[in-house]
């Protein structure tokens, strides 16, 4: 990837390729079963250091399942999980009870992530490694509370989440997950339910972080906005399976999955008033009526006669990128 | 952007009128006797809005747009000010025809449905009321459904079995069904994916045009109401900040608030790099805050005038008002 289409990345130096190290972490062929049949299927992620990989999709297509699963944390309905995971070097199956070392993850709805009878301090305090000593982890957490940028941070020490705001809570949720020093944050859309401003500086939190600590971050979102401003790279996902993968400015400049396309062109823009948005007909078919050919071919205007009899796999197309597409853009 | 003939007349009399409102909530009890303070959630807010045009009201959550949504749909009485269509003021309890006229699309779109009543019966309800008759009602459900784009036989189904746009379809044609002259959305789809979301504000401006809607519109997001709205209302703390024109307000924003709420909007493209803006404070929720502007702790370019004067909504050029001591000098 040219180093001048990665300049413009918010805070963050271009990685070239030749500078760029192994991926922290790498997820092949996880498949999640749950009772009607696999709601995550054939996804294949590389999470890199110091880079933000955004995972996008409509609700229900298995983003937040497939964060899930990497950490173990299996809702009651899933049945089994099943792919490979490497990270930093070790390889193995994907545990199925527990998140694997160096992986941390903060939830979308912060407040019930947080437990409400125990202040925020013990629970940072809780998260902290086993060998930071007993007389150090108070301060250590105050530390932490400074750092997500809350002011006061010893008399917040004592506060109980329902004291603080949801963008605060937020970050305590972000201070929590930092307190376990880990290599990958998994963050399930974090900022969906807090206002615009506060969406920005938790934004700007998380890339400070990154940048000082070299953080490997999955970033899960149906808001293509949040997407153009810190993704580095992107996978589109639909139906359980990633359609389209690549770096961000081809999503925007050139997506290749129609599906893809209809995401980017129905995002309402600021810069651009037009007589009407772009949207995609039809709705996601339900996990129990899955077409056999390709999942969107149904709503897609461009689908033919194969596109309704086999599924399309992930294939590379030029140097970057890959899409699951018999007839791509 | 989408002009109805109507919109905007000279001289011509708005078609709803909001003047002075204000709500305050009760205090919470504390002890036997003793109560604390009233949260003063909106104060003295006034607009208008002409027939056919929309009006889009934005602020973060606690900024009280949905109490003056409340309020313009006749379901809170204010505790101070009035609302008015074509010259009449609300009253409470409000004659059934005058209800009728202003219809209130809300987010939740589950919670504003009955989860055990199917959706034809919620539909027709407001029409049973009304008094009309079965052949009457019939015949005005087939056309909305056409309107809104749902198949018919949605109405033999219950809530929680259609999907989270397809109720928000139906919230629609229940508040259409009356035929509303006015109708108060309040942040229709913030709950919805991206691609169902467009097919919402599509449908909206088609209703729009097709019925000469007036609409009041509140959302959190300023892309949404760029591209519904002629108008837009920027509401910080209970009180309108600025109110302009929608082009105007978002290319020359006069107000710090706005700019902060504009800056802070992702960018389009990637590239385009955001500017981190605004003191990192969260919002207050009450306008009954003691001298000088409600801003001016958040504010990056607060002067000595600020904490000691609050300043007025005033207006800078025809139809634009600002409430900053320094809206000209931005």
């Amino acid at each position: 990837m040219p180093v001048a289409e990665l300049a413009f990345a918010p805070g963050i130096d271009a990685y070239e390729p030749s500078h760029r190290g192994e991926p922290i972490l790498e997820v092949r062929n996880l498949a999640v079963a749950v009772d009607d049949g696999l709601a995550v299927e054939n996804v294949d992620l590389s999470l890199e250091a110091g880079r933000t990989h955004c995972l996008v999709g409509e609700s229900g297509c298995g983003k937040s399942l497939t964060c899930l699963a990497l950490m173990g944390l299996l809702p009651p309905g899933a049945r089994g999980v099943s792919g490979n995971l490497r990270m930093k070097g070790r390889s193995g199956a994907i545990p199925e009870k527990g998140p694997p070392e160096g992986l941390a993850m903060i939830y979308q709805d912060a407040t019930a992530s947080l437990d409400p009878l125990m202040t925020v301090g013990r629970q940072i305090v809780e998260a902290l490694p086993a060998d930071v000593p007993r007389r150090a982890r108070r301060a250590e957490a105050e530390d932490l509370i400074a750092q997500v940028g809350i002011p006061h941070a010893r008399a917040r020490f004592e506060s109980y989440p329902h004291e603080l705001s949801g963008g605060m809570n937020q970050r305590i949720a972000i201070a929590i997950a930092l307190a376990a020093r880990p290599s990958v944050l998994l963050a399930d859309e974090p900022t969906t339910a807090l206002d615009v401003t506060v969406q920005a500086r938790i934004l700007d939190l998380m890339l400070e972080f990154q940048q000082s600590t070299g953080l490997a971050i999955l970033f899960v979102t149906h808001d293509l906005g949040v997407v153009a401003q810190i993704a580095h790279d992107v996978s589109v996902m639909y139906c359980g399976e990633i359609v389209e993968s690549g770096p961000v400015t081809d999503l925007f400049a050139a997506p290749r999955h129609p599906y893809s396309r209809g995401l980017v062109e129905c995002l309402p823009r600021l810069s651009r008033q037009t007589e009407r948005l772009e949207s995609i007909a039809g709705i996601v078919p339900p996990l129990q009526a899955r077409p056999t050919g390709c999942r969107f071919a149904s709503r897609c205007t461009r689908a033919d006669d194969l596109c309704s009899t086999q599924r399309p796999c992930l294939e590379r197309r030029g140097n970057t990128g890959a899409v699951a597409c018999f007839n791509p853009l | 952007m989408l002009q109805s003939p109507l919109n905007r007349r000279p001289g011509g009399l708005p078609l709803l009128h909001a003047e002075n409102l204000t709500r305050i909530y009760p205090p919470p009890r504390r002890g036997l006797l003793r109560r604390g303070v009233g949260v003063h959630a909106v104060a003295g807010v006034s607009f208008e809005i002409h027939a056919g045009e929309a009006l889009g009201l934005v602020g973060e959550s606690g900024s009280g747009k949905t109490t003056i949504g409340r309020m313009v749909s006749a379901t809170l009485l204010p505790t101070s000010g009035t609302v008015s269509l074509d010259g009449a003021t609300f009253t409470n309890p409000m004659p059934l025809r005058r209800r009728a006229r202003v219809q209130a699309v809300f987010q939740d779109s589950l919670g504003a449905l009955n989860p055990r009543i199917r959706i034809g019966r919620q539909i027709e309800e407001p029409m049973i009321i009304h008094g009309f008759d079965r052949d009457a009602r019939a015949g005005r459900i087939a056309s909305l459904m056409a309107d809104v784009g749902l198949p018919h036989s949605i109405l033999a189904r219950f809530p929680g079995e259609v999907s989270g746009g397809q109720r928000q379809r139906v919230l629609i044609a229940r508040a259409l069904v009356l035929k509303p002259e006015v109708l108060v959305c309040d942040e229709p789809v913030s709950a919805l994916d991206v691609s169902v979301q467009a097919q919402v504000i599509n449908l909206l401006a088609e209703l729009r045009s097709q019925h000469r809607l007036t609409i009041l519109f509140i959302s959190h997001d300023l892309r949404v109401v760029r591209h519904l709205c002629d108008r837009v209302a920027v509401l910080y703390c209970g009180r309108i900040v600025e109110i302009g024109p929608i082009a105007s307000v978002i290319d020359t924003p006069s107000h710090p608030y706005t700019r902060a709420l504009i800056d802070a909007l992702p960018p389009d493209q990637p590239g385009q790099r955001r500017v981190p803006s605004g003191r990192s404070s969260d919002a207050g929720t009450d306008a009954s805050t003691g001298a000088g502007c409600a801003f001016a702790s958040r504010c990056l370019q607060v002067e000595k005038l600020c904490l000691e004067s609050a300043p007025a909504l005033r207006p800078l050029r025809p139809g634009h008002a600002s409430a900053c001591h320094f809206a000209g000098t931005l």
